[in-house]
């Protein structure tokens, strides 16, 4: 069953439209990362998937519920971290834990306050005196501590140094060891998401461009450097270009259509073939043309 | 629910601060005599009073301030994304957060109150303003949520607000204005409580609105709040309207009890006021005609009026009626009640205060007042002012106007000074205005060295019984020409007839007599009436020979059930019984003077009024009004 | 933790793929002896920053090629007696290896007896420093 079913999402603000007829769907036990450039539509998506806003058009489905209509129900086995934590920044952890907990048919409060120990957070310094890391974890935590079935994280790394993001990642990748939990992330963090996620979706300007395994994104897109004119120019065209650039006395390629097995330009001296990382391969799709 | 709670308990616990605060509050009215201050206060109503203030200060604030932050700060502010993130339901998010506020401004009163009520303050609160500060409470809190919204938004949909605010504001002030004018002011202060009722309603149904479809979204949320809020309330408005309505579609058979009757002097018409079924307190005055039943209600006389009752003519085809407008001012009314429905049309006359005397010619067609200090006479027919001029001397208010005829007006003062150090005199002046040459003419001045009494006119304006109230004497005053000679008896003088004898009320021990006394002091006749307390209705026309009383056997009697009323023939001594009921009253005999006579009796009994005949004594129910619960009379 | 297993995000391999050749390269290489424990899912997940399914797939692969062994409730080691590396894996990396170093000879302008020469010496000192041989 998938625990996420967007179908035809759209939303409208005014005349601008910011979501237009999306749809996917996330299976249980994947890892889904949304990504997309800031105005591409990913707030507006999280919100309906969430609850908090109804779509002009379409509808999104939270385990088998329409988030709309049943949106507390469903919630009880979501867990939820908002771009920039938010919880009320007058109440310590151990009160915001106190608070959720009846709210929830479970609740681990000896887990939550066993990672706020792990991580050196103080359980009784309010919310809004914590550093932005530290904030980071104590949402995590109240996100994990349900134990959900499924996490829906936006933006979970916004603003945090890189010892923080590394401590939130491996605390996500510890509860996927644990519980196989269904995750659905928006980041901008591409490089640390890349091995986490299973599937990725690319939004761009309020429609999804891509929404494809990253292991087969990566086995099919590839860095094409060659000497204009001759065999290589000829045969781009069979590779499905996606961004074209000269640089200097050779072209760069960015082609979509590789296929390992029957390369169709076979690498050389004056031919260099190679791979991507997810973020280079969002660039070229979704970067400005140059 | 137990999301609810739990949220609950979070909002409360989170501003427990004010609680302790309010608490501390609650000690300064404590300690507050012990403090040099102004003198003339006990220590007990000392503290009442602060703690009252104190809390009366404190809610107030905290009412506005927490109702427009606990929920519509963390809405502008992002915050709320929070709990729409956790399985709470959006109506807990509202109802826990409101009630939150609701509690902690009530309790925080509460506790500023509770160390002056222990230590014995005095609190002398009505009913009316401990209702209020209920009522108020919570409306602060929602409406004070709402306009919170509305504009943090900063969207256009504030303009809407506003003008829907003026619109519904407006034409309620203007409704409620015609309520009070009319002399409804009950239903004023109940229209108050309703409104107050359904904004609480409608305001918090807004929010819930707001907060259940609006979610996160504050424009979004606005715009629903606005469209709720202002539906309930205009519906609001539009039930005011229709019951404002329904309130002046009164007919007499509205009316519960009878206040006041009085037929006109002759023709089928009567005016009656009443209070109204389900009106509160309005008390209307109509015009109804027994034999066909149409009736007629007339416009507010304002407040404070003397004369309740319209003015008829002589021969009963006019009236007139006296229209309190906006601005203090009086419009007179000229009523034609010749045909089968009553007409009013105004004269064009004004007068600028409420005039202190009023008197309507025999054919109906000249007004003469007295306003102030000046004596005016009006053609109602043209509208022309026939005279207006300034009386000298001091008014008083045993004053009367009397028609001599079509061109001569009777004034009547009577005038009584009460300064120390100077002595008391009673002056009774008689004027005649000679009103086509507007010539003043003397006629006497009678002066008595006494305190004050009260007088007695005939009807034709001829002779005057004063009673002077100390010494208890009667005199019997010719008017013409000023002289008064002493009346020898004890008993109470109910009316001059026209040939200067008096009718005299007896009593002996519980037993009413009513009697005759000749001017030489002789008395030709005395009635006993069964009963222990009398009171006269007036003459049967034509003549004075018919005289018709209820009397009653009780001590406080209930209602006009308790009555009976009886035909004293004057000229025989015979009494005959009308029935059980209460015959047209005056009552108080002034300002008229003198009593009237009507062709017809009217009977009360109940929720039922009759006619009844005077040659056999057959009673017809003209007017069947909803049957009230006993009331005192 | 494990000696020198990266992922490279810019490899065209899938993730999995990368940790079972790189765990059998360094099985193969000595660099974790026969019978030695290797980081549980869980750890090498958040190691490496990688979802433990990956993990779990690749040394799923390794238990079903002989070179990992699960002991129950003990967690996974190197089996006893790791089975080489096969064949194929082998084959590509050298092939990859003499490509590049081809290349590099060729870009330098270097003949082919003179690239051997260097390539013969570096064996040589390789076998004095006591590889495996």
């Amino acid at each position: 069953m998938s625990l996420i079913q967007v179908e035809g999402l759209t939303v409208r603000y005014g005349r601008r439209t910011a979501l237009d007829g999306v749809s996917f769907e996330v299976p249980d036990g994947g890892v889904y990362a949304l990504l997309g450039r800031n105005g591409a539509g990913k707030s507006s998506l999280v919100r309906c998937l969430l609850g908090e806003q109804r779509p002009a058009a379409g509808r999104t489905m939270l385990l088998g519920r329409e988030a709309w209509r049943e949106r507390a129900r469903a919630l009880t086995e979501v867990g939820v971290v908002h771009e920039s934590p938010d919880a009320p920044p007058a109440m310590t952890a151990r009160q915001l834990s106190r608070f959720c907990a009846p709210l929830y048919p479970r609740w681990d409060g000896d887990g939550f306050s066993a990672r706020l120990r792990r991580f050196g957070i103080p359980e009784n310094v309010a919310f809004g005196k914590l550093s932005r890391g530290q904030r980071a974890q104590v949402a995590l935590g109240l996100a994990l501590a349900p134990e959900p079935r499924l996490l829906v994280l936006d933006d979970p790394t916004l603003g945090l140094d890189p010892v923080a993001r590394r401590a939130v990642f491996e605390e996500l990748i510890g509860d996927l060891a644990d519980r196989g939990t269904t995750v659905f992330l928006t980041s901008h963090d591409l490089g640390g998401v890349e091995g986490i996620a299973g599937r990725a979706g690319i939004l761009q300007d309020g429609r999804l461009v891509l929404d494809e395994e990253i292991e087969t994104l990566k086995r099919r897109f590839r860095r094409v450097s060659f000497a204009p004119g001759g065999e290589a120019a000829a045969r781009l065209a069979e590779l499905v270009p996606v961004a074209v650039a000269s640089r200097g006395w050779r072209v760069e390629a960015v082609v979509s259509g590789w296929d390992d097995d029957h390369p169709a330009v076979p690498p050389g001296a004056t031919v260099e073939v190679s791979a991507l990382t997810l973020e280079e391969i969002f660039l070229a799709l979704v970067g400005d043309p140059q | 629910m137990r999301a609810f709670l739990a949220l609950l308990r979070r909002e409360i616990a989170e501003r427990r601060l004010l609680l302790a605060g309010a608490a501390l509050a609650g000690l300064v009215p404590l300690v507050l005599p012990w403090f040099p201050g102004p003198a003339g206060l006990s220590p007990a109503d000392l503290r009442g009073g602060a703690a009252l203030g104190l809390a009366a200060v404190a809610v107030s604030l905290l009412a506005l301030g927490l109702g427009s932050t606990v929920l519509a700060a963390d809405l502008s502010e992002g915050r709320l994304g929070f709990y729409f993130a956790r399985p709470l339901p959006g109506w807990a998010i509202w109802a826990a957060k409101m009630l939150g506020a609701l509690l902690l401004t009530a309790g925080s009163g509460a506790l500023i109150l509770l160390p002056s009520v222990l230590a014995g303050g005095t609190f002398e609160v009505s009913v009316f303003w401990a209702g209020s500060a209920l009522l108020g409470i919570p409306v602060l809190l929602v409406v004070s949520h709402a306009v919170s919204v509305m504009i943090r938004s900063r969207s256009l949909w504030l303009a809407l607000d506003v003008g829907a605010l003026g619109l519904i504001g407006g034409v309620l002030w203007v409704s409620c204005r015609v309520l009070w004018r009319e002399g409804a002011q009950m239903l004023v202060v109940w229209s108050g409580f309703g409104f107050a009722a359904c904004l609480l309603v409608a305001a918090a149904a807004a929010g819930l609105v707001q907060v259940v479809r609006g979610r996160t979204d504050l424009r979004r949320g606005h715009r629903l709040l606005s469209l709720t809020l202002w539906a309930l309330l205009g519906g609001m408005t539009l039930g005011h309207l229709a019951f404002v309505a329904w309130v002046f579609r009164v007919a007499p058979t509205d009316l519960i009890s009878l206040l006041s009757v009085e037929p006109a002097p002759a023709g089928g018409w009567i005016a009656l006021q009443a209070p109204a079924r389900w009106r509160g307190g309005y008390t209307p005055v109509f015009l109804f005609n027994v034999d066909s039943g149409r009736f007629l209600r007339l416009p507010t006389q304002g407040e404070g009026y003397w004369w309740s009752f319209p003015d008829f003519s002589a021969d009963g085809r006019r009236a007139v009626w006296l229209e309190r407008l906006e601005s203090r001012t009086y419009r007179v009314l000229a009523l034609d009640l010749s045909g089968p429905e009553a007409e009013m049309r105004g004269t064009g006359v004004y007068f600028s205060e409420s005039p202190s005397s009023l008197e309507l010619s025999p054919d109906g067609r000249r007004l003469a007042a007295l306003t102030g200090n000046r004596l005016t006479v009006d053609d109602l027919v043209t509208g022309r002012l026939l005279y207006s001029g300034e009386m000298p001397g001091e008014r008083g208010p045993g004053e009367r106007l009397l028609f001599l005829g079509p061109h001569r007006l009777r004034l009547f003062a009577s005038v009584w000074t009460d300064e120390p150090g100077v002595p008391n005199v009673w002056r009774l002046t008689t004027l005649d205005l000679e009103i086509p040459q507007r010539r003043l003419v003397p006629v006497s001045r009678i002066e008595l060295p006494r305190q004050s009494g009260i007088c007695l006119l005939s009807p034709e304006g001829r002779w005057a019984v004063l009673h002077e109230w100390s010494s208890r004497d009667f005199q019997l005053a010719d008017l013409e020409s000023g002289q008064a000679i002493p009346l020898r008896t004890s008993s109470d003088p109910l009316a001059l007839l026209a040939d200067g004898r008096v009718l005299l009320l007896h009593r002996e021990g519980r037993r009413r007599l009513v009697g005759l006394l000749g001017p030489d002091g002789a008395e030709t006749l005395r009635v006993q009436i069964p009963g222990s307390r009398l009171q006269v209705g007036g003459f049967v026309a034509p003549g004075q020979d018919l005289l018709v009383v209820s009397t009653t056997d009780r001590e406080t009697p209930g209602d006009d059930r308790d009555w009976t009323s009886w035909l004293v023939d004057l000229r025989t001594g015979s009494r005959r019984l009308i029935g059980r009921g209460m015959v047209q009253a005056t009552g108080f005999p002034f300002p008229r003077g003198s009593l009237p006579a009507f062709h017809r009796i009217l009977l009360r009994r109940g929720g039922e009024l009759f006619d009844a005949d005077p040659t056999n004594g057959h009673l017809r129910r003209v007017l069947t009004l909803k049957s009230p619960a006993r009331t005192t009379d | 933790m494990i000696p020198s297993l990266h992922i490279e995000p810019a490899d065209p391999r899938p993730i999995w793929r990368q940790i079972e050749e790189g765990i059998q390269h360094l099985v193969a290489s000595g660099a974790i002896a026969a019978g030695a424990a290797v980081p549980s899912v869980r750890d090498l997940a958040r190691e490496l920053q990688i979802n433990p399914a990956t993990v779990s797939k690749a040394y799923q692969r390794l238990t079903d090629a002989g070179v990992l062994l699960v002991k129950r409730g003990d967690g996974t080691y190197v089996a006893d007696t790791p089975p080489e590396l096969p064949r194929e894996i082998r084959t590509r990396k050298l092939r990859d290896g003499a490509v590049r170093y081809a290349g590099l000879a060729v870009t330098l302008g270097v003949p082919e007896e003179e690239a051997v020469v260097f390539l013969r010496d570096a064996w040589k000192s390789l076998k004095e420093e006591g590889g495996p041989g």
